[in-house]
């Protein structure tokens, strides 16, 4: 029964180490998502009202059971847009729902007060909550999951294609949130969501910006 | 090479030099243009591709910046497209699809490279204010170089042509230089060959080269001169030269002849001085030689038999205190200067007497060469005595001539006197006795009329003979001073009275073919001599032929005038022509030709006493001419001075 002792070590060894490779995997992922996050800034501009001023920071939220560890720590000094960065994190929206009146409001004033906020998977039966309670606020929404841009006000959606990370825009979104994304970025989506008549347009500003 | 040629060659050269410099300048420009350019244009691609793949590289989406680099394939020297992110790691790379070897580069700090055939571009990707990548192009410099070969082909095609209308304009252009050159050229070759310094280049402009054609000009010039200078003094220095060494030959034979001459000639010096002393010695009248010093040098015999001195006394004294007694500086040729002397002196002997001589002194030159006096004298006491014995006889002479002409001049008279005083009583005789033969006329008998013709016929010729004498003595005793004679005057008057009867009966003619000069003479006597002459030649004819007389007249020597009287009458037998002028001289008889034997002798009186002559010519039986000479009128003898002057002029 030597063998199956074997078997057994050896399925066991390569059980750890098949989670130790998925940890690892996950971790590269976000510190990567981390990065994109911060490149979404560079191609994304905000109305003039929504801007900070320029000594103040940039505001990411993550909004959920935040996914990223310590992924943020590389680019923690990076600036964007000439301002600082910085990240704040947000309870899950049932944890935040229970909240009294005023814990909420405060809550959701830090909330809408984000210029990019990242919602976690944790938040996919509640997102359509979340979503009606942020629009308007010209907020660059990002999701890490199916159906964020159909969720109503989703804007970008990170997917997976060929163990390779890339995103979805919903222009729509983003033309409601009075965002305005650089045709590089749309250029670079997987998917982008929006009437065929701006997707015309998209496809002429495409071509128009590849000339150059 | 010729000036054609080296100016064609400079201007060429010259021109193709500025033309590769050009060329090479406007190539390198060019070139340094098109790498600017490539430079730029893959800069600004490169910043193209870095905006462009900005996001690709932010997302980590290498298909797109592939895609974004894929589009460099329109450019076909673009040799590497490469994106690299902020690491240095190459994220996306497009490679031209050839065998050309591909090296990544390493150093994405640089602006740009240039490699040995390539141009390496970077430009750095910046996403806000971040450099997140790098981009890399690389080309190929295959524009460039195929831009060098087009500049290099034209500009060479350029070079040439150009060249070829430099060449066809400068071959045109060169001629305004290098054809007065070359004629000068020739011109001097010219020159120099033939010598013909006078030859002279024509000037066409007045730029350098006409300067110098004066130049060369005024050299010919200037040689010509000196050449013919040259010349002729070569020639004068041949001639020179030729002479002197004719002269030097000629003296080098003389100085040969001279020294044997001389040698001879001392020889004969030597035997000459003792000859000429043998022949001093020899001499019959004293001989001295005194030097210019007076000092006596020789002497000879004739002398010490003259003086009684012996000849070593006399010689080395001064002649003038032991042999001749003259004054001291006296001398006549060394003192007084003159070359001869000749003169009657005393020569004093040993013993006090001093004897007369006669001394002949002249200057010589002496065998030696010195100049000395030789003196010759002689002993002239004889000759003294005779002189005086001569006086003597003389004075007696001309008394006893004195004498003797008042006893001719008595003669004369008495001549005269006696032929005058003798016609008296002839005429009576005659006259008397033409009368006695007229009353006796054939009462007596034949013999004694004929006696009495006799003695009439006597007593006329006597008559006649006095008349001659008388004509004779007159001539020197009673004649007139000479005066202009107009001899044809005296021809025609003879012609008409003197001898008119003679000419009628003898039927004679007297010509004078050219008029006769006029004389200088006494007339009564010129005419005598006329009338005596051409009577002569009346008379003197054969029997039966008619007298011809002709006179012509001629200038003779010494201002005289020759009269000739030419006779075709019976002529002088050559042995009687010196004696016809004889007084009585007659060489007929009385029955022959009558006459007195006067006539003649009177025509030589006359004619002598004119300073004349008279002589006659004659062929027997044919004739004879008379001639004489008498002196012509003084203008008349200036004429013939003068003449004969111009003759000699001419003549010189």
């Amino acid at each position: 029964m030597k063998i199956k002792k074997y078997i057994l070590i050896l399925s066991v060894l390569f059980m750890f180490a098949m989670q130790a490779c998925g940890d690892s995997a996950t971790n590269s992922e976000y510190q990567l998502k981390a990065a994109f996050l911060y490149n979404f800034i560079m191609f994304i501009e905000w109305p003039k009202e929504k801007m900070p001023e320029p000594n103040e920071p940039i505001i990411i939220g993550i909004l959920g059971k935040d996914p990223f560890g310590n992924a943020f720590d590389p680019i923690k000094d990076k600036q964007a847009k000439d301002r600082k960065v910085v990240i704040q994190r947000f309870d899950q929206w049932e944890v935040i729902k229970k909240l009294n009146q005023n814990e909420l409001q405060t809550k959701l004033d830090e909330i809408r007060k984000c210029h990019l906020l990242f919602v976690c998977r944790s938040e996919k039966q509640m997102i359509k909550e979340v979503m009606s309670n942020i629009n308007g606020y010209n907020i660059l929404t990002v999701g890490d999951m199916d159906g964020f841009l159909e969720s109503g006000g989703g804007v970008i959606n990170f997917v997976v294609e060929d163990d390779k990370i890339r995103f979805e825009i919903n222009s729509l979104s983003a033309l409601n949130a009075k965002l305005e994304i650089r045709s590089q970025l749309l250029r670079l989506a997987k998917k982008v969501i929006e009437e065929s008549q701006s997707k015309a347009t998209k496809n002429y500003e495409y071509i128009a910006k590849y000339d150059n | 090479m010729t000036i054609k040629y080296k100016l064609l060659t400079i201007v060429m050269f010259a021109c193709f030099t500025g033309l590769v410099i050009a060329g090479i300048a406007f190539i390198g420009w060019n070139q340094n243009m098109l790498r600017i350019r490539l430079v730029e244009n893959l800069s600004t691609r490169a910043e193209m591709v870095a905006e462009n793949c900005k996001v690709s590289l932010a997302f980590q989406d290498k298909k797109d910046a592939e895609n974004i680099l894929e589009s460099m394939h329109v450019d076909a020297h673009i040799v590497f497209g490469g994106i690299f992110d902020d690491k240095g790691k190459l994220f996306a790379a497009y490679f031209r699809n050839d065998n050309m070897i591909k090296k990544i580069p390493e150093n994405l700090n640089a602006h740009f490279v240039f490699e040995k055939n390539q141009l390496t571009v970077f430009r750095a990707i910046i996403l806000d204010n971040q450099q997140i990548g790098t981009v890399c192009l690389q080309t190929d410099l295959g524009s460039i170089s195929t831009s060098l070969n087009h500049s290099i082909n034209i500009i060479a095609m350029v070079i040439a042509a150009s060249l070829l209308a430099v060449f066809l304009i400068s071959t045109r252009l060169q001629k305004v230089i290098s054809n007065p050159l070359l004629n000068l050229t020739q011109m001097a070759k010219l020159v120099s060959e033939k010598k013909d310094y006078s030859a002279r280049a024509e000037k066409s402009s007045n730029d350098e080269i006409g300067l110098l054609i004066d130049s060369f000009n005024e050299m010919l010039v200037q040689i010509q001169q000196r050449d013919s200078e040259l010349m002729e003094s070569k020639e004068s220095l041949e001639i020179k030269v030729q002479q002197r060494t004719a002269e030097i030959s000629r003296t080098n034979e003389k100085l040969v002849n001279e020294v044997n001459e001389r040698q001879k000639a001392e020889e004969e010096i030597r035997k000459s001085q003792s000859i000429l002393q043998n022949m001093i010695d020899a001499m019959p009248f004293g001989v001295l030689v005194v030097g210019k010093d007076k000092i006596i040098r020789r002497a000879n015999n004739a002398v010490m038999k003259m003086t009684g001195f012996m000849k070593e006394e006399l010689a080395g004294s001064i002649c003038n205190c032991t042999l001749c007694p003259a004054d001291k500086d006296a001398c006549p040729i060394i003192d007084q200067g003159q070359t001869l002397d000749c003169s009657e002196r005393k020569a004093i002997t040993k013993d006090g007497r001093a004897i007369p001589i006669i001394k002949n002194v002249v200057p010589i030159s002496w065998i030696n060469g010195e100049e000395v006096l030789l003196e010759a004298f002689i002993d002239i006491s004889e000759r003294k005595k005779n002189e005086e014995q001569m006086k003597r006889l003389n004075a007696e002479l001309e008394s006893s001539m004195a004498k003797l002409a008042e006893a001719n001049d008595e003669m004369k008279n008495f001549v005269y006197i006696a032929s005058h005083d003798l016609r008296e009583p002839l005429r009576k005789i005659t006259a008397f006795g033409s009368m006695l033969e007229k009353s006796l006329e054939g009462k007596v008998e034949a013999d004694d009329a004929e006696n009495l013709k006799f003695m009439i016929d006597g007593a006329t010729r006597m008559n006649k003979m006095i008349e001659g004498l008388l004509v004779y003595s007159r001539v020197s005793s009673k004649s007139l001073p000479p005066q202009v004679v107009d001899l044809n005057e005296i021809v025609l008057q003879l012609q008409q009275l003197e001898l008119a009867v003679v000419l009628q009966e003898k039927n004679a003619v007297v010509e004078v073919p050219q008029p006769l000069p006029c004389v200088e003479a006494d007339p009564v006597q010129i005419r005598q001599l006329l009338q005596n002459l051409i009577a002569n030649g009346i008379k003197y004819q054969p029997k039966d032929r008619t007298p011809k007389i002709v006179i012509t007249g001629k200038p003779a020597e010494n201002g005289m005038v020759r009269i000739e009287v030419t006779d075709n009458g019976i002529g002088i037998k050559a042995e009687y022509l010196s004696s016809i002028f004889v007084m009585f001289k007659r060489l007929h008889t009385r029955t022959e030709y009558e006459g007195t034997g006067i006539g003649l002798s009177v025509c030589r009186k006359i004619v002598e006493r004119h300073g004349g002559k008279i002589g006659v010519e004659s062929e027997p039986e044919k004739g004879s001419t008379f001639w004489f000479t008498v002196p012509a009128i003084a203008n008349h003898v200036e004429l013939i001075t003068d003449k004969k002057t111009d003759d000699a002029r001419t003549a010189g």
